[in-house]
Parts: C-alpha cells; structure tokens; sequence
C-alpha cells in the first residue's frame, strides 16, 4: 500500500515498507511514456534504499544528495530503454555505482574520504542522537564499501540478505559472512570508544 | 551493543537524513536517450549472474545427474562390459566372460554337457583364476580329465594384446600349477582369439567351439589337405596326434610350454596306432576324409595301404562323397579372403606330389613325402616371396 505521507518534514518517518526490494519492473516503462506519477511512485519507494546506497559510496551527506539527484535524472532520462530483468533496484544502484566511479575519475579522486574527514564531517549533524551519530560514523569509517552496503542495505532499507545478494550481485553466503564480520568490527570499534550500552 | 541496537541506531540515523529531492528532480531538465550509455547500461554480466542464481538448481542438478551419469557408465564399463572371453577346451568346451576387472560376469557351457558341468557355479564377480581352478576341479571331479596328460586349450580374446597374453600367460600358469598339485601332467595350448562371423558360422555348423575351431582353422592354414569337417570331429588329443603325424609347425599357431611334449608325441602315437579310437569319432560316411589325413603319415605303417588307397581313388571321388553341410571350398575361400592367402599353389603341389609319386614309389615318395613341413614352409616361403614376411606372420598368427 502506498503511504502519501511522503517526507517533508524531517521528523517524520520516511516510507520503508521493507519491500523495496519487489519494486514493480513495469514503473519503467509508464516513466518511459510520461507518466510522473509512476516516476512519483518509485521515488518514494527507493528514495531511502537509494541514499543508503550512495552514502555506502562516497561517505558524505552531501555527495549521497548529489548522487542521488543525478541517479534519478538518469533513470528519467533511460526508463524506456529499461529491459525487465528481475532486479530494477539493481539497475538504480548500477547507475549510482556508474556515476560516482565517473566523478571519481574526473575529479582525479581515487580514494573515498578517510576516517578524518568522516568524523569531522559536520553534515552527519542532522543526527539528533549523538550515539546514533557516532554509531553511523563509525560504520563509514571501519566498514569498506561492500560492507557498509551490505549492513546499512539491511539495517535501514529493510532488505533481507537473500535480497541484498541479488542486489548488489554477491554470493548469499558472502553477504551473511561480510555482514557478521562487519558487526564485529562495528561492536569492536565502538566498545573501545567506551560505547558499550 | 548487540546487533539489534546497532542496526536500530543507523536506521534511525539515517531515516533522519533530510533528502527531499522530488520536486528538484522533476524539475530538472531531460532528455530521453537513444541508447543506454556506459552509466545506464544494464549489464550483460549481471544479467547472466542473476540468470545463472535462478538457475543454479537447475544447474546444479544437471551437474550431479553428469557426475552420476558419467560414475554408473564408469562402473558398467568396469564391471558389467565384456572385456575378454576365455575359452577352455577339454571336452566339453566352457567360454567364461570377464570384465575390466578381470571378474568373471558370464560363465557358458557349449553344450548339455558343459552346462551341466557349470550348473550351480557361483561365479558372478569371482577372480578369473578362482573360477578356473573351480571349473578345473569340476572337470577332474566329473572324470573329463583322467588322463595323466590331458590336453586343454586355452584361448583368449581380448582387443588389448598385451592384456590378453597376460592373461594367457597367468591361465597357463595357474592351470598348470593347480593339475600339477593333483599329480596331473597338463598339455596346454594357448591361443590368442579373434572370432569372426565365419569362424563362429563354421563353429556353430560344427558344433564345436570357436577357439578349437580357430586352431582347426590354423592347422588348415599350415596344411590345406586337412579338411575341416574330418577335424571337427576329433577331440583335442587327437587334433595334436594328427599334427604331430603330418608334422605341422605348431609353434607357428600355438603357445605351450608343453611343446615339447606334443613334437615327442610319445603317448599320442600309441593311441594313434590304435586307429579303432579314432574311427569311433569318425562318422563311417568320412573314411575317406579320414584317409586324407593321414596322407602325410610317411612313419605310420599304415601309411602305405592308406595312401595305395588313395591312390586307386579318383581325386574327385572325395567331392563326391562329401556330404558335410559346409562347403569346403567355400571354408577355404572365406579363409583364404579372411587371411589373405592368394592361391593355394602349394596345394596342388602336394596333391601331384602325393598321389603320383606314392603310385610309383614309395620310397621316392617318402623323400618327398618324408617332411611335409617342407611343402608348408614352402608354401609360407611362397606367399611371403608375394606378400612379404608381414603376410607370412599374418597366416599362422590370429
């Protein structure tokens, strides 16, 4: 069911449904003929599954904004072009990938953000709860990209592991191991930062 | 912090990420692509890895039913195909089956006799020497092999050369180790197989087995006066006596460690003599045939009177009297097609030699007469002046 509470206000729960996973393949093909509402629809469906993902990538509020922004354009700009093959968040989080390696290599920045920058990076301040702030800087921090993908695709967008898999076109029993040794490292890091409640 | 407040405390951290980017979207401008781009471009490779994951199962099963396919058609070759036949020929005559493995998987009697001989054998999977020596002790129980020298041929077929010499080879030995124990003298032939449809046609017409139908056919090779119908008829000690009367070259057809027990012919010869033995395996009707094979007996006394019989005799006399369903000139022309003989020159050779010279003296004759071997190594000699030695080794080898 289609929830037309869509965020304005930050303080009210964006839609995750959990199901963002089983997004209909036939939303493309309506934006391909015009129809916004369709293009509507799929934005609030993977609005939060699409942030997550680019902030696994580049680390910063910011640059997950713009990524994001440029992703959606790109799905405006190709939805009639879209063949059906099972996944279409997949697809979403292609084109994602593709641009921010695209960035990469004309800003000539090989290197996403080091642990400096994340930690002293302002933007996270939106956060109200300085231990869910903390708890998220760490995770971009220690985690490399695959697992930040893997813990926050499944932490914040509701995807099970089976999904996540398909998603990002990884073994399921990789996934599970990335996300168990991810968690590990998560717990480690933040205990030793006296973060143990 | 367990798993469930770490994954609550970023859900909620980033739930209240402020991303509203709708409007700004749609506002921007667009255009639609004529073709997807290396951003947008759906991946071939991703495609396959997510047709690949659905079909997986599918895969996976495919791959165990090969593994298994491939694991039952190794162990079918292994265990269930015929790799060699074994013949052994006492009277009665036994073909044993073997597998990969050297495992006897069928086991076959040539008639009521032999089957009788093998009924209620528990041979299935057994050794192939186990089965011998059973098959051994079953013989010697049953009295097929009293004598104190018995004669027995041991064939093989196999398309490995080596493995079927091997396995002549362990037969012999084991067939000799296991008579000896029981203070029985064995003489055994061996040979190496190759039936072919004529062979077995011949075999089957003679009721006798395809591996003493080959040496019958090896003896005919060395010596075309023998006839085939007149040998079928005999048993194999009586097949040595013959060759050892006409003196045929039997080391050029079969191995045995008792060659020279056989060219001594010491026992035979007795029996031999005792011609009425062998009348009784000879039908009356192929006396004549009888007499042909004893034309080369120059040692024999009876030589003189058999071949002055003969040679009152119309040569075409015995074409007349043949009544034997298989036709001899035809047996001898599949033969001849089969081991590419050429012309039998040297027959005709020994026909004039025999039927002329012995009329007029007998002394003489027997110089001719007196090592008929000459006559076939000439004949060897011939074809091997035609075809070369490979032709030579082609006649008397399987």
């Amino acid at each position: 069911m289609i929830v037309f509470s869509f965020v304005i206000d930050n303080s009210i729960e964006p839609l995750m449904t959990g199901t963002v996973a089983n997004l209909d393949e036939g939303l493309f093909e309506r934006i391909g003929s015009g129809d916004m509402s369709a293009f509507d629809l799929l934005y609030r469906e993977t609005e939060r599954a699409m942030y997550t993902y680019a902030l696994s990538l580049t680390r910063s509020h910011d640059e997950a904004l713009d990524l994001v922004q440029e992703a959606y354009v790109k799905v405006l700009s190709a939805a009639h072009l879209y063949q059906p093959m099972g996944k279409p968040l997949a697809w979403m989080f292609t084109i994602q990938k593709n641009l921010h390696l695209s960035k990469l290599r004309k800003s000539g920045r090989i290197v996403p953000l080091d642990t400096f920058d994340i930690e002293n990076n302002s933007h996270f301040s939106y956060v109200e709860d300085p231990e869910d702030r903390m708890v998220l800087e760490a995770a971009l921090t220690i985690l490399n990209s695959e697992e930040q993908q893997i813990v926050l695709l499944h932490a914040v967008s509701g995807m099970k592991h089976k999904e996540i898999a398909e998603t990002i076109g990884i073994g399921l029993s990789t996934t599970l191991s990335k996300y168990n040794r991810a968690l590990k490292k998560l717990r480690r890091f933040l205990e030793e930062r006296g973060l143990n409640s | 912090m367990n798993e469930g407040q770490l994954k609550d405390c970023l859900k909620r951290a980033v739930n209240q990420a402020p991303i509203n980017l709708l409007e700004t979207i749609k506002q921007q401008p667009y255009e639609k692509m004529a073709a997807h781009d290396e951003i947008t471009r759906q991946s071939d490779e991703k495609a396959f890895t997510l047709r690949s994951n659905r079909l997986k199962p599918a895969l996976a099963l495919l791959s165990a039913a090969a593994v298994f396919l491939f694991a039952f058609i190794n162990w079918q070759m292994n265990t269930r195909w015929v790799d060699s036949m074994v013949y052994l020929d006492v009277n009665p005559s036994l073909q044993i089956e073997t597998n990969r493995r050297d495992q006897v998987i069928r086991l076959s009697g040539l008639d009521e006799v032999s089957n009788a001989l093998i009924a209620d054998l528990d041979y299935k999977g057994k050794d192939l020497e186990v089965v011998a020596a059973e098959l051994l002790d079953r013989l010697v129980l049953g009295d097929y092999v009293s004598s104190s020298e018995p004669a027995i041929l041991l064939s093989v077929y196999n398309e490995d050369p080596e493995k079927r010499d091997r396995q002549l080879s362990e037969l012999d030995q084991a067939i000799h180790a296991y008579l000896q124990s029981l203070e029985i003298q064995p003489i055994v032939l061996t040979q190496p197989l190759d039936p072919t449809q004529t062979l077995t046609d011949y075999a089957e017409a003679n009721q006798i087995s395809v591996s003493k139908m080959t040496l019958i056919r090896n003896m005919i090779l060395l010596d075309p006066e023998l006839k085939a119908e007149d040998l079928a008829k005999l048993t194999l000690e009586q097949l040595i006596q013959v060759s050892s009367k006409v003196k045929l070259d039997l080391d050029k057809i079969i191995q045995s460690s008792d060659m020279d027990r056989i060219k001594s012919g010491d026992d035979f010869d007795d029996d031999l003599d005792e011609e009425d033995e062998i009348e009784n395996n000879i039908d009356d009707e192929s006396d004549d045939h009888k007499d042909d094979l004893y034309e080369h007996d120059d040692d024999d006394s009876d030589f003189d009177e058999n071949s002055a019989n003969d040679t009152d005799k119309d040569p075409d006399e015995d074409s007349e009297v043949d009544d034997d369903p298989v036709d001899d000139d035809k047996f001898d022309t599949e033969f001849e097609d089969e081991e590419d003989l050429g012309e039998p020159e040297v027959q005709e050779d020994a026909d004039d030699s025999d039927v002329t010279d012995n009329s007029d003296d007998p002394e003489e004759d027997s110089e001719d007469t007196a090592d008929p071997e000459d006559d076939i190594g000439d004949d060897v000699v011939d074809e091997s002046d035609d075809s070369g030695d490979a032709v030579e080794d082609s006649e008397v080898d399987d």
